[in-house]
């Protein structure tokens, strides 16, 4: 359909290969995204959406070490670190939406005994 | 510091009311009342201590507000607190803070649920209007000018009769419809002119300026540009004042508000609109007012004998009384777009008047209302055997609206349409009927409520007004009589900054008014000169 | 003229000091009754206003009394109470002036007022409010004075609207039946009309001469000395005070374009040269009026008048004076405006005779003489003037010939009499004029309160073929009313004869002198109105006095004399009613007082002898209109068993006549009801459904397009998740496909 731009599929300071890491994120993030759509029970949402989450990091935490290994960033003891600080923030903000989350849905269970997202539909009038 | 205090005092005011109970519901409303006083003790001396003769803004300050830089450090919005009041808007203040002690006393029984968020949006309300009138800064006017509404709209909205939501929603939309426009004229005129601040004086100078530039100067500002402009200004203000044919929602917010709702509406609200002509669209954009200002004269004379029309044919007195306000509205924006001092003089001492009257006589309604619970002329008839006190107190209010000599009502008719006589006999003579349909209107309403034989035995044991309803009314009865004798010290205020409103339009006549013989200065000296006739 | 009632002579000075009492009596009066009159007793409250109205009398007295009978105008009592509205284009200020013109107004006001509330403590005495009555009564006293005595235009406008809110509330004084109380709504909103013109012509004389003030304000020299700025027309020169009056100004247009004319006099002694003024034709703006050799008119203008400085100044005049007089119309009940009088009869008979009779319905008549120099420099007004007061007199004397209702005979004799003061006005003798407003308020005044003396002996019966034979029952009532009949018939010797006959009189003289064909017709309607007048009115007498009594028993039983607070006003009216021309004549017409030599100078005859001739024919015409008038009303009534009976009559002429001519019907269907058409029809069609449909239309459009999107939003969490998954993906795709 179209081409990922080139520096995606160059090999990045020989390292470990960048292309695989990325191949592997998106592959966890369609899985969460799917499961989200697809599924039902809001319980397997949210660990849909926290595997969103983590194939978000993935990605992070691999751009991160690119940059920190390019030819111009050596010296550079900082490079690198904005995808790292991204990463851990999302860790956090995760962990947050994580327990916020499954407290709404235990209080929303014991309210309607249901965590089926088709019940979930008062909003619409 | 006396304005700040005197816009926050109603704010300080209602922030232990927050805290209160409803419980303590009679407590709340002394407080309330206790504040809105205070208030008005504080305004006190935008009378006594502002001398009309030096012109210009007394009690001004300038507080910083919203600065706002780019990157280079350079201040592309600024936005200060900056407050002052010149004749008209210290008469303004005054009116609000003398109505307001008045209406709170007035909705004493009126207002039985949820009493303290209540007297909260009053208070608040209070603070929005005196915001209103003090402002000196175009952004703050506007800030204060769309701040009053939200009061309002709860205060209709929560406390109104049956139709409520209605009426609500078509007064916000009405008047948020107007106020967005203004807005986006008053960005535009600060951003074209390149405006070191929103100061309204600082603006007008320089929207001068802009006139004057070539054409071809990214700051030229172009007739074209100064007409939308001026639309966009005038429509807010036409909304809010209201003229015709934008006046449909204030019957509605009128009859579904509840008595204190109407009286600070009509008294306080509708004069921004008329305010805002005066302070920010006639010095801003004097070409085009100087253009437009037959159209609006003719809008107001149809705006008199339409809305004179429209409360002859009414049922409930509440409903007449509001289209009775399109008529004296329509009166005093006549006077005002009549561009002659004579005529601001009688505009602006106009409003004066409709605040204090027709406030009495919506705080009247609502006390008949209290005890029949109901609005319909239809229904009374007679009950001036029952209640004759309160007939008295009726019939008072209703000469002045219909502007009889030696009350209010006159003096302010008498100079807008002489005003209005002067810029357009033809159009003086049309808006002249008003004092006869007016006469017709509110005379047939009376005849109706008050005279003839009582029908209902519930009327003959109507309660006479009591102590408290005898002092919300005696303050404006005798407003209505001082203001209606010596109106004199109003007008000296007025005057000169009704020329400096009006000097940038020229009006007809404005040449010969130019040095304007002070006739009051030459009564002193006779001056006997013989001189042979001519042959 | 007033030379028999100066008692003594205090200063000057003083008395100015003091001209505020006379206002200040009634208006005290006023509060006194109607803030605590719920605790008087009924008595006390008449005291009250009785002694309210005799004290403005009494200080009116004294200040009348040194009012100075040269022929200087201006020459007046005059006091200042500060400013009452001053803007940049006019100031006026709280000012009393009595001159001769208004010296005579004010002692009809407040003597007979005074007569009036003393018979209203008899006629009253079995009312609940006899309070607010007298409180209303002594309102209508202070309105009147300020009418009067205002040394404004604006101020004369304020006792002109306090004279007709007092209308207003003492018509509808018994308000528990809604007719009254309609009646009153109908004469304050008839006079509104009338209003509306007044303000018209006083826009126009600020917007023309930046004043409201008849004279230059009283002013103070620089060592405390008064000074009173007047023209002195003897030595022919204009002297224009610093801040000149509207007659000021009068007096310098008057003298600048009057041609000197020497009056062709019969005798030598009326040789006083007089001054015939030509406004020069509308060409001249007002810009080139010339009013002394400093400025021009314009130059004193305060307004910029650029829409009317178009128009010809003579034009101005004339519109000036027709809007002033459209006022009179209301106030003075002419036609068109005539048709709340006599609705206003349902008031309380006193109110009948004070309000709507001697005083407040002939503030129209002052007006105009007040500003006669204005009037008089338009012949078209003048004309016009005279033309409405003829038909009006003629007009509404044919109505009273067929009215059974005691009151209303009188009420549109009103009418047709103050249609008598307009002619003369309108032929250019203001004075008589005047005089015929006070021998009428003698006689009319007595009139009234004669019927309601008779209403009041019949239990409130009020239709006259229901009375009959109460002469010797109410002998002094009759003594009386028969006197004031005379008076109002123009039976010669008494004093209504003297004042209609000498304003006849002129206006024949005007026709010999300008050969104008109006003047004629004006003078025969006249004529003919006197005749009907005369017929009337003793048709009145002898249906109420002559004959058998045709009341039940009951009523019959109870009538009987009214006690001496009602006799004694009947009784001393009707001493003026006889006496007043002779008493008060020479004033009006000779021409040596201040008064009577207003007109001649203002409006003069090309030929002084062509008045005179115009007398004789005149005297002959009048007297044989009043006898033959009373001969034939005698011939039909005297008997006393000829009642009116409308139902037998098929006659289409009294129909009509009996209905007032459908007046008032023609009105509803011309104006009201169109006007309450219009407005329901504005009100929902306009009002509810164009505009409110324009807003709620919108907002209808806006619910309705919502609806439409409204079917996306299902409420399922996964849609709205699909949704921002498909959104991004879409935007990823654009964000890529944009890079490469």
């Amino acid at each position: 359909m179209f081409e990922l731009p080139s520096i995606l599929l160059a090999d990045a300071g020989g390292l470990m290969n960048l292309k695989a890491c990325l191949i592997l994120a998106g592959a966890i993030f369609s899985i969460g995204a799917w499961g989200v759509v697809a599924r039902r029970n809001v319980l397997i949402v949210l660990v849909s959406l926290e595997l969103m989450l983590n194939a978000v990091n993935l990605v992070f935490a691999s751009f991160a070490r690119m940059h920190a290994n390019m030819p111009h960033a050596a010296g550079n003891a900082t490079a690198g670190e904005d995808g790292q600080i991204f990463a851990l923030f999302i860790i956090a903000v995760a962990a947050a939406e994580a327990a916020v989350g499954l407290a709404i849905v235990i209080t929303y269970f014991r309210n309607k005994e249901t965590v089926d997202t088709r019940d979930m539909n008062e909003l619409k009038q | 510091m006396l304005l700040t205090w005197l816009i926050v005092l109603p704010v300080l005011g209602a922030l232990p009311m927050c805290l209160a109970r409803e419980q303590n519901a009679r407590e709340l409303k002394v407080w309330a009342f206790v504040v809105a006083l205070a208030a008005f003790a504080a305004s006190l001396p935008l009378w006594y201590a502002f001398s009309p003769a030096l012109g210009g803004y007394a009690f001004s300050e300038a507080h910083k507000w919203v600065e706002l830089k780019d990157s280079t450090g350079k201040i592309y919005l600024n936005i200060g607190f900056n407050l002052g009041v010149d004749g008209i808007s210290s008469l303004l203040v005054l009116l609000t803070t003398f109505i307001m002690p008045i209406s709170i006393l007035g909705s004493w029984n009126y207002i039985q649920k949820r009493q303290k968020e209540f007297y909260i949006a009053m208070l608040l309300l209070e603070t929005a209007m005196i915001g209103v009138f003090c402002a000196t800064d175009l952004f703050l006017f506007y800030v204060f000018f769309e701040a009053s509404l939200i009061p309002m709209y709860v205060i209709i909205g929560v406390w109104g009769g049956d139709e409520k939501i209605y009426a609500t929603t078509k007064f916000v939309i009405y008047t948020a419809f107007g106020s967005l426009l203004m807005f986006i004229a008053l960005l535009f005129v600060y951003f074209k002119t390149g405006a070191e601040s929103f100061d309204v004086v600082h603006l007008t100078t320089l929207l001068a300026k802009a006139r004057t530039l070539p054409e071809s100067d990214p700051g030229f500002l172009s007739h074209r540009a100064e007409f939308w402009c001026f639309w966009a200004f005038a429509l807010a203000f036409a909304i809010k004042v209201p003229l015709f044919p934008v006046h449909t929602w204030l019957p509605d917010a009128h009859v579904q508000a509840p008595t204190p709702g109407s009286v600070v509406l009509a008294a306080v609200l509708l004069k921004m609109g008329g305010y805002g002509f005066l302070r920010i669209v006639f010095p801003f954009f004097p070409v085009a007012v100087e253009f437009y200002a037959p159209i609006f004269m003719v809008l107001c004379v149809i705006g008199i004998i339409y809305g004179s029309m429209m409360a002859f044919v009414q049922t409930d007195i509440k409903k007449l009384v509001a289209y009775s306000s399109v008529a004296h509205m329509g009166t005093c924006m006549l006077g005002i777009f009549s561009l002659t001092t004579t005529g601001v003089q009688g505009g602006v001492f106009q409003m004066l008047n409709h605040g204090v009257s027709t406030g009495a006589l919506f705080l009247l309604i609502g006390m008949i209302y209290e005890r029949t619970h109901t609005r319909l002329i239809a229904f009374y008839g007679g009950i001036a055997k029952s209640v004759p006190v309160y007939t008295t107190a009726f019939v008072i209010v209703t000469l002045s609206s219909i502007g009889l000599p030696l009350t209010n009502g006159f003096v302010g008719e008498f100079t807008c349409l002489f005003g209005g006589f002067l810029r357009s006999p033809w159009l003086g003579l049309l808006a002249s009927t008003g004092v006869i349909l007016g006469a017709v209107y509110m005379l047939y309403a009376v005849k109706r409520m008050f005279f003839g034989t009582i029908r209902r035995e519930e009327l003959k044991h109507l309660t006479d007004l009591n102590g408290r309803e005898l002092a919300v009314l005696a303050p404006l009865v005798f407003a209505i009589f001082a203001m209606g004798v010596m109106p004199a010290p109003f007008f000296d205020r007025i005057k000169p900054a009704a020329n400096m409103f009006i000097q940038y339009s020229s009006a007809p006549g404005k040449d010969v008014r130019a040095a304007p013989p002070d006739k009051a200065a030459t009564i002193g000296t006779p001056d006997l000169q013989a001189v042979s006739p001519v042959k | 003229m007033m030379d028999w009632i100066a008692l003594h002579s205090p200063s000057r000075e003083l008395l100015e000091s003091r001209l505020y009492l006379i206002p200040l009596f009634p208006l005290l009066g006023f509060l006194l009754n109607g803030l605590f009159g719920r605790h008087f007793s009924k008595v006390f409250a008449g005291l009250v206003g009785t002694l309210a109205a005799l004290c403005a009398f009494i200080v009116a007295l004294q200040c009348v009394s040194v009012v100075p009978n040269s022929s200087g105008v201006r020459d007046a009592l005059h006091a200042s109470y500060g400013t009452w509205i001053a803007t940049p284009d006019f100031i006026c200020s709280f000012g009393l002036y009595i001159d001769k013109l208004s010296s005579v107004m004010i002692l009809v006001v407040t003597g007979i007022g005074t007569l009036i509330h003393l018979y209203s403590m008899g006629y009253m005495a079995h009312d609940n409010s006899v309070p607010r009555f007298f409180a209303y009564l002594n309102l209508f006293l202070f309105a009147m004075i300020l009418l009067v005595l205002g040394d404004n235009l604006l101020m004369l406008f304020v006792g002109w609207e306090g004279v007709g809110l007092c209308s207003y509330l003492l018509i509808g004084f018994w308000y528990e039946d809604s007719k009254n109380a309609a009646a009153g709504m109908k004469a304050f909103v008839v006079n509104r009309i009338g209003d509306l013109g007044f303000l018209m012509g006083i826009f126009t004389l600020i917007a023309l001469f930046g004043t409201v003030n008849y004279v230059s304000p009283v002013v103070e020299n620089k060592d405390g000395t008064r000074v009173t700025p007047r023209t002195t027309s003897a030595e022919k020169k204009v002297a224009m005070p610093a801040t000149p009056g509207l007659l000021d100004y009068m007096d310098a247009i008057r003298l600048t374009y009057g041609k000197e004319e020497k009056a062709e006099a019969e005798h030598g002694e009326h040789g006083e040269p007089s001054l015939k003024v030509e406004l020069p034709d509308d060409s001249v703006k007002i810009s080139d009026i010339k009013i002394d050799s400093t400025k021009t008119l314009s130059g004193s203008l305060a307004a910029g008048m650029k829409s009317f400085n178009t128009a010809g100044f003579a034009w101005l005049i004339t519109f000036a004076c027709l809007c002033l007089f459209i006022g009179a119309t209301g106030k003075s009940a002419q036609i068109p405006l005539f048709v709340w009088l006599p609705d206003a009869m349902a008031g309380p008979t006193p109110v009948s005779a004070l309000i709507h009779a001697a005083t407040m319905v002939t503030a129209g008549i002052y007006m105009v003489c007040r500003l006669h120099p204005l009037f008089a420099l338009s012949e078209t007004a003048l004309l016009v003037i005279a033309g409405v007061g003829a038909a009006t007199a003629l007009f509404s004397a044919l109505i009273g010939l067929t009215q059974l209702d005691i009151k209303k005979v009188l009420a549109y004799s009103t009418v047709s009499q103050l249609g008598y003061m307009f002619v003369g006005l309108g032929a250019g003798a203001f004075s008589l004029g005047i005089f015929h407003v006070l021998t009428h308020a003698f006689f009319k005044a007595l009139l009234f309160l004669g019927a309601g003396s008779v209403i009041h002996a019949m239990s409130n019966e009020q239709d006259m073929r229901k009375m009959g034979g109460l002469r010797t029952k109410l002998p002094w009532t009759f003594a009386t009313m028969l006197i004031g009949a005379m008076a109002l018939a123009g039976v010669p010797g008494t004093s209504g004869w003297f004042s209609k006959d000498n304003i006849l009189a002129t206006v024949l003289g005007r026709y010999i002198d300008t050969h104008n064909s109006l003047y004629l017709l004006y003078y025969i309607m006249g004529i003919t109105g006197a005749l009907c007048t005369a017929f009337y009115t003793f048709r009145l007498i002898f249906l109420t006095f002559f004959g058998e009594n045709r009341a039940s028993e009951e009523v019959k039983s109870r009538i009987h004399e009214s006690p001496w607070t009602m006799v004694l006003p009947l009784v001393v009216l009707a001493f003026f009613s006889l006496t007043g021309g002779f008493l008060f004549g020479h004033s009006f017409v000779e021409e040596k007082d201040a008064l009577a030599a207003l007109d001649i100078r203002n409006v003069p005859f090309h030929a002084e002898h062509n008045l005179h001739s115009a007398h004789v024919p005149n005297l002959i015409l009048t007297a044989m209109a009043a006898l033959l008038g009373i001969g034939y009303a005698f011939m039909r009534y005297g008997s006393g068993g000829n009642v009116p009976n409308p139902e037998k009559s098929t006659n289409i002429f009294y129909k009509a006549s009996l209905n007032k001519f459908y007046v008032d019907e023609i009105y509803d269907i011309l104006i009201v009801f169109p006007f309450s058409v219009i407005a329901e029809l504005l009100h929902w069609g306009f009002d509810m459904i164009l505009i409110d449909g324009i807003v709620c239309g919108s907002a209808e459009i806006v619910r309705n397009l919502s609806g439409l999107f409204k079917r996306i939003q299902t409420g399922l969490m996964n849609t709205y998740a699909f949704a921002i998954l498909t959104g991004a993906v879409v935007f990823l795709i654009y964000l890529f496909a944009g890079v490469k």
